[in-house]
């Protein structure tokens, strides 16, 4: 619209979420959000504990209801989809979570998880089987971890499995929530890198949310960071500047509070 | 006096005491564990088998049972145990051997049914509950506060009672009064589930909240549950056979643990054995299905079972 070019694939209109709970003051988790993400874009997300960002991801991935905005997906308003109508927004929008042991079945196999997606959507046993391990050879796993179980890998081998997951059902935008927060450095750097092929293999088709405290994994992987900060959007821009110039008091302090 | 001399013993001892008293304690320990997750698995498979018998037993009582339950013989009434009738027979002359073989179906099978039917119900109001959450939970929740409430078996009395005798109505009573524990541990444990990634994950992956609950769900809460009503049985045929006994259960001629003590009450003084057989039955298979049921408990516990 404002280039005549770029339509967004996600746009946030002015959501907000606020938690009330009985004999408490209300809490506003998420309070006024409205940005867009642009096709092909990694978007940075940055903020303290309680800052409202897994409040934003949980409610753009409908896992919680917002209380007012919108979420517009490609255009379409899903900020109220129920039942099948919002299963249909699970092959567009998919999240790796941030504890990655958690995010398997204890008692079933990760193939099992990464193909539920496909099986879900119609594929048969046999070929949803074929995808997996086409799926873990993408994300560098032997092809045998399809039959393991969640306890059985490490947690850089199971947040490589969530994302084969993540990618099963081909989204066009994926949500990192803390995804290497809880992976060691080297790990987490191996994560990062695969982020980064997947991206340059799919180009315009696949967005990232990469929600994280982390503002060196930002600034080496997004192309435009979110800072947020008591429910709202405090700034935003490109890394680079973010960091070297911020604006806001609180930018200010959580970027000397690293350097 | 006392007192004080109590007091300067454990002065004078009391630091050696303890040294021993906790040396010894981890040496027993270790030797403890060791030989207690062999003895489960060991109990496991004795108790196992045992309970594997009973059931066959019960499942065979016609082929087993050497006379006809039923049949009666007057003129051989209150008839000592003897090589021709092993536990006697009882005031109609029928074999009491072969009345307790019979009765294992009644009680046992009456008993497995309602086990199974409470586990089910209570977990599915349970899981609804924690599931759902809201009002719906608020209310089903209160219910069950209220059956929890009243002494069990006087309100299967009340409720056989209303609904008249007979095995299927005392099952139907006993029913009515023990899903809520059932419904009580499926929706804490679905509360403690309902927040967790995985299940996130499932429905991030476009499954159905049937799907989510059926295939994800309930199998990560079922253990505990299974536990409880394996130490249910035993309970639970008791009380059947306290309905029966109360004369609220399994009606005559049926043969029926329960009633069939109670029909022994008056021949107690003259013919002991009648009373004693059906009692001997109810005790022994109590005790096999409790004893698995703990057994069972403690290899589902896997801090007992893998050290």
């Amino acid at each position: 619209m404002q280039d005549g070019k770029t339509e967004p694939v996600l746009e946030i209109r002015d959501l907000t979420k606020i938690f009330r709970r009985r004999g408490q003051t209300p809490l506003t988790a998420v309070d006024g959000v409205s940005f867009s993400l642009l096709p092909g874009e990694c978007l940075g997300i940055i903020g303290e504990s309680g800052s409202g960002k897994s409040t934003l991801v949980n409610m753009i991935t409908r896992l919680i209801d917002a209380d007012s905005g919108q979420i517009l997906l490609k255009g379409r308003d899903i900020t109220r989809l129920r039942g099948k109508a919002l299963r249909s927004v699970y092959s567009e929008i998919q999240m790796v979570f941030q504890q990655p042991a958690d995010s398997f079945d204890p008692r079933r196999t990760l193939g099992d998880g990464i193909g539920e997606s496909l099986r879900n959507n119609g594929w048969s046993a046999a070929a949803a089987r074929e995808e997996t391990a086409k799926l873990l050879d993408l994300c560098d796993l032997p092809a045998e971890f399809a039959g393991r179980y969640p306890h059985e890998v490490s947690g850089g081998q199971c947040q490589r499995a969530a994302i084969a997951r993540a990618l099963a059902i081909r989204p066009s935008i994926l949500l990192c929530d803390e995804a290497t927060s809880a992976l060691d450095v080297t790990v987490q750097q191996e994560i990062m890198s695969l982020l980064g092929d997947l991206r340059r293999q799919q180009g315009r088709n696949f967005s990232i949310m990469f929600i994280c405290h982390d503002i060196a994994l930002v600034q080496e992987f997004c192309d435009r960071v979110l800072v947020m900060y008591q429910g709202r959007i405090v700034e935003e821009g490109i890394p680079d500047t973010v960091i070297q110039c911020p604006a806001h008091p609180y930018t200010k302090r959580l970027i000397d509070s690293i350097l | 006096m006392k007192q004080n001399f109590l007091s300067d013993h454990d002065k004078k001892t009391g630091h050696t005491k303890t040294y021993t008293k906790n040396f010894k304690g981890i040496g027993a320990r270790k030797g403890m564990k060791g030989a207690r997750a062999g003895s489960v698995r060991a109990r496991l498979v004795f108790f196992g088998v045992l309970a594997v018998l009973l059931l066959l037993g019960s499942v065979f009582s016609e082929a087993l049972a050497p006379y006809d339950p039923n049949l009666q013989d007057l003129a051989n009434a209150k008839a000592a145990p003897s090589a021709a009738h092993l536990l006697g027979t009882d005031r109609y002359g029928r074999d009491m051997l072969s009345r307790v073989i019979a009765g294992s179906r009644a009680s046992i099978f009456s008993t497995l049914l309602l086990v199974a039917v409470i586990t089910a119900v209570g977990t599915l109001v349970g899981v609804f509950c924690g599931w759902h959450g809201k009002r719906a939970d608020t209310v089903l929740m209160r219910i069950s506060d209220i059956f929890l409430a009243f002494p069990g078996l006087v309100f299967a009395m009340a409720v056989a009672g209303v609904l008249g005798g007979g095995l299927q109505n005392a099952i139907i009573a006993l029913a009515a009064i023990s899903w809520p524990k059932y419904a009580r541990i499926a929706r804490s444990q679905t509360l403690a589930q309902r927040e967790t990634a995985y299940l996130k994950a499932s429905k991030l992956a476009g499954s159905s909240t049937f799907r989510i609950i059926f295939v994800h769900l309930l199998p990560n809460i079922i253990g505990p549950i299974l536990v409880t009503s394996m130490l249910d049985i035993g309970t639970m045929m008791m009380e059947l056979a306290g309905l029966s006994f109360l004369g609220l259960g399994a009606k005559p001629p049926t043969a029926e643990w329960g009633s069939m003590m109670s029909d022994a009450r008056s021949l107690m003084t003259t013919a002991p054995w009648v009373a004693f057989s059906p009692g001997a039955a109810i005790f022994l298979s109590v005790m096999v299905f409790n004893l698995l049921g703990d057994t069972i408990r403690d290899y589902a516990d896997p801090r007992s079972r893998d050290l």
